[in-house]
């Protein structure tokens, strides 16, 4: 048994995983009970510790109680609420009938509401897969080529993964601040500089927002070079299909956007962190839904809106705090008058909630705000059982020296950190075709990340995590569109009307492969574009 | 006997950790035959005796068994599962409750924070406690509902009876050895947290953290509950027997 060193074992372990995952059994567990088979064989070979695994009720307890993971289940809670409630769906035939009547004009629209609304899912399937549902067959009607509208609804509901305030940017952001410290710690700097969710944001948010323009642009170009692949709406059906009154349009349109701009601004002004941001996104939402259920009865939740700026209005002017030696008169008057508006708040919120719950829609049974609930709880508890089962699996990695192995492999590649990079990069692209973004997030980064980070992209100069993890987004996302393996190609294959061939979703998406190189290659040679806004920002 | 549960719970400490899996197995179990066994008599006698809530209340399990005509060990299994996922369901959806309570939560936190300058440890800890509970307690009911993530490249494809197989190796191999395992360290873990009644790091925070250490068990112990329960659905399914419908009795 000589051959069969630790080094061998850490290969077919992950070997092994990789080929078990085929079978389709859940995730989390596949990659936690395989791990746990291969402690159990290490252990009995002499090569592994089990005490190894008593740090593992630990781990699941620092996922507990970790006040950055908590933006997770408010984030979710906010998307489904908006796409529960039919607000989300509503958006895009809103935004559909205003560009409608421009040629590619639905296109357009898809891309900026995936853009906005795909960030809270987490899941890239759940989001070509509502997209899909909803705006394929409306493109398909209106005559758009099939593989152009195909490639449009796989690049923008996964862009929404790049773009803030998506939650895989948290999960990512809290793996890559573990990372980062540890780096600092190696390098000998005791008293490490720190990177927070807040400052991925700020850094994805351009490169995101540019991939928006350029395929928009991308659409553009078609619909002048190609006019009949994306087809206007004639005028006459445009008016005749419905209420198009402005305060409509406007009343749809414009505030949720308003509230994805207000969260994420909060976030980025550096006024709020994300959890704190995500809990306002989503009482929001709450209150958005409980506007458009009754819009006739609109008062309650337009005077809590109103209570609400009139408290921030407040607050920037007086100084609000009740546990002082004097409070001053008209200080005791702004309070009074912000008590006053938070009773106002507090009713408009119990009646949004009180709605939501009432309310039904044709397709469910339950009340919505009960599936909001359930769909919240099941996401949450995905999301976090797989980051139990790969934190198994990178105990074992670890007890088996995993981690040297692959700091041995990457730090003994030719050509320094170029090509480091580069291979770490090929890796998760091709894993990108087997597994989801928050497993490749939660195996590849706590491994390889605190040693990409001690290296140096030119002498003297130490890699930015921010661009780091910006660089890591774009490429899986890119790996997710990239056929034949691409994992929203499979997902919009199994919604897509049989009309439509497999080779049309492909020739459909190549062009927005094209596109997400381009912007890797970019990223590539000008970092600047991804670190520039949050050094801006947080002037770090 | 003058026995406090805290004096109880730390005579069960000094147990090992398969002793206590088993009383919590036990305990499951016995939960499960008082509320199975009436519904087995009700299905294979046809007494009239039983008072008609029970009756109505047991109908709909009792038509679909009916409906299906297997033998008395397939039925009990199937009641056993039935029960199993009833368990789940009732606890996933009562926790599902957390989500719209931390949010409240949070907005109070972010609104007394930025209008009033005013903070506390205690709320701010609280919302870490339901956001643990949610999904820890959560992923049992998860699990029931095929919320977990999987790599369908093949599964999608799979006939109906090649992917109860796949389910049932899977929750033999890696889900229970797996909530095993996590049993196994996590007693300890908690063990250690009660004997001291761990409050919290922060001063002013909630004195509850042994509490919140032994959701880990509660985690494991359903994901064990639902990993039964998904063998025995599995290898009903692999025998061509029809799932049985929790739509009616699980709201």
């Amino acid at each position: 048994m000589s051959f069969l060193t630790p080094e061998v074992l850490c290969g077919i372990m992950f070997i092994v995983i990789c080929g078990m995952l085929m079978f389709g059994y859940p995730v989390a567990f596949t990659l936690a009970g395989t791990s746990l088979i291969f402690a159990f064989i290490a252990n009995l070979l002499g090569m592994f510790d089990l005490s190894f695994l008593s740090a593992f009720p630990q781990r699941i307890f620092a996922v507990m109680r970790n006040e950055v993971l908590v933006a997770v289940p408010l984030f979710v809670f906010m998307g489904v609420v908006l796409e529960r409630s039919k607000i989300a769906e509503e958006l895009l035939e809103e935004m559909g009938r205003l560009f409608g009547n421009l040629r590619g004009g639905l296109g357009y629209s898809v891309c900026i509401v995936g853009a906005l609304l795909a960030a809270s899912t987490g899941i890239v399937g759940a989001t070509v897969v509502t997209m899909g549902l909803i705006s394929l067959p409306t493109m398909l009607k209106r005559g758009y080529s099939p593989s152009l509208a195909c490639g449009t609804i796989c690049a923008s509901g996964t862009l929404g993964q790049v773009i803030p305030p998506s939650i895989v940017l948290v999960l990512l952001g809290d793996q890559l601040s573990t990372a980062y410290q540890k780096a600092q710690f190696d390098m000998g700097n005791f008293s490490p500089d720190t990177v927070s969710v807040n400052d991925l944001f700020a850094g994805s948010l351009i490169p995101g927002l540019v991939l928006v323009g350029l395929y928009i642009l991308y659409q553009v170009i078609v619909a002048i070079v190609n006019p009949d692949a994306s087809p206007a709406i004639p005028q006459d059906e445009l008016s005749s299909s419905g209420d198009t009154s402005i305060a409509r349009v406007l009343a749809t349109l414009l505030a949720p956007i308003l509230l994805i701009v207000a969260v994420l601004g909060s976030i980025l002004g550096g006024f709020a962190s994300p959890t704190e941001a995500s809990s306002v996104g989503a009482i929001g939402a709450l209150m958005l839904a409980g506007y458009r259920i009754d819009h006739q009865k609109g008062k309650p939740i337009i005077i809590a809106t109103g209570c609400l700026l009139a408290m921030l209005m407040l607050t920037s002017f007086f100084d609000l705090r009740m546990q002082r030696e004097t409070v001053s008169t008209t200080e005791w008057v702004a309070i009074a008058i912000a008590l006053f508006a938070s009773a106002g708040l507090i009713f408009g919120i119990a009646v949004a909630i009180i709605r939501v719950y009432r309310h039904r829609t044709e397709d469910s049974t339950e009340s919505t705000l009960t599936n909001v609930m359930n769909s919240t709880l099941s996401v949450s508890a995905m999301v976090f059982t797989i980051l139990i089962g790969a934190s198994m699996f990178s105990l074992v990695f670890r007890g088996l020296g995993g981690d040297e192995i692959i700091e041995g492999f990457l730090t003994n590649i030719p050509g320094g950190t170029v090509s480091v990079l580069l291979v770490v990069m090929a890796i998760m692209f091709l894993l990108g075709f087997i597994l989801d973004y928050l497993e490749i997030v939660f195996i590849v980064v706590p491994i390889v990340a605190p040693i990409l980070l001690t290296m140096e992209v030119a002498p003297g100069i130490a890699m930015s995590p921010v661009w780091l993890g910006v660089m890591m987004s774009v490429n899986l996302q890119t790996s997710f569109l990239t056929p034949p393996f691409g994992f929203s190609l499979f997902y919009l294959r199994g919604v897509a009307p049989p009309s439509v061939t497999t080779l049309q979703i492909y020739k459909g998406v190549i062009p927005f492969v094209f596109i997400q190189v381009l912007m890797l290659i970019v990223l590539w040679f000008m970092p600047e574009f991804a670190t520039w806004l949050p050094e801006l920002i947080y002037d770090k | 006997m003058n026995l406090s549960p805290v004096e109880l719970w730390n005579s069960l400490q000094g147990l090992p950790w398969f002793f206590s899996l088993f009383v919590f197995l036990l305990t499951a179990f016995l939960v499960l035959a008082l509320y199975a066994l009436p519904a087995y008599f009700l299905v294979t006698s046809e007494s009239t005796a039983l008072s008609s809530w029970m009756r109505n209340h047991y109908q709909n399990l009792v038509l679909q068994v009916q409906q299906q005509g297997t033998s008395k060990g397939q039925t009990l299994l199937g009641l056993l599962s039935f029960s199993l996922d009833l368990i789940c369901v009732a606890i996933g959806r009562l926790v599902a409750w957390l989500a719209v309570f931390m949010v409240i939560m949070q907005f109070v936190v972010v609104i007394m924070r930025y209008v009033f300058s005013f903070g506390s440890i205690q709320m701010q800890e609280s919302i870490w406690y339901m956001h643990g509970i949610l999904f820890m307690l959560g992923a049992a009911y998860a699990l029931f509902q095929n919320e977990h993530v999987r790599v369908d490249i093949f599964y999608n494809g799979m006939p109906p009876r090649k992917k109860a197989l796949v389910d049932l190796m899977g929750s033999i191999v890696f889900l229970i050895p797996l909530c095993i395992t996590i049993w196994w360290f996590a007693w300890g873990y908690v063990s250690n947290s009660w004997a001291v009644m761990e409050t919290s790091t922060e001063g002013g925070g909630l004195p509850f953290i042994y509490l919140f250490k032994t959701i880990i068990l509660g985690f494991a112990g359903l994901m064990l509950l639902q990993a039964l329960s998904l063998i025995i659905r599995s290898s009903r399914a692999l025998m061509g027997l029809q799932p049985y419908s929790l739509t009616t009795v699980g709201d």
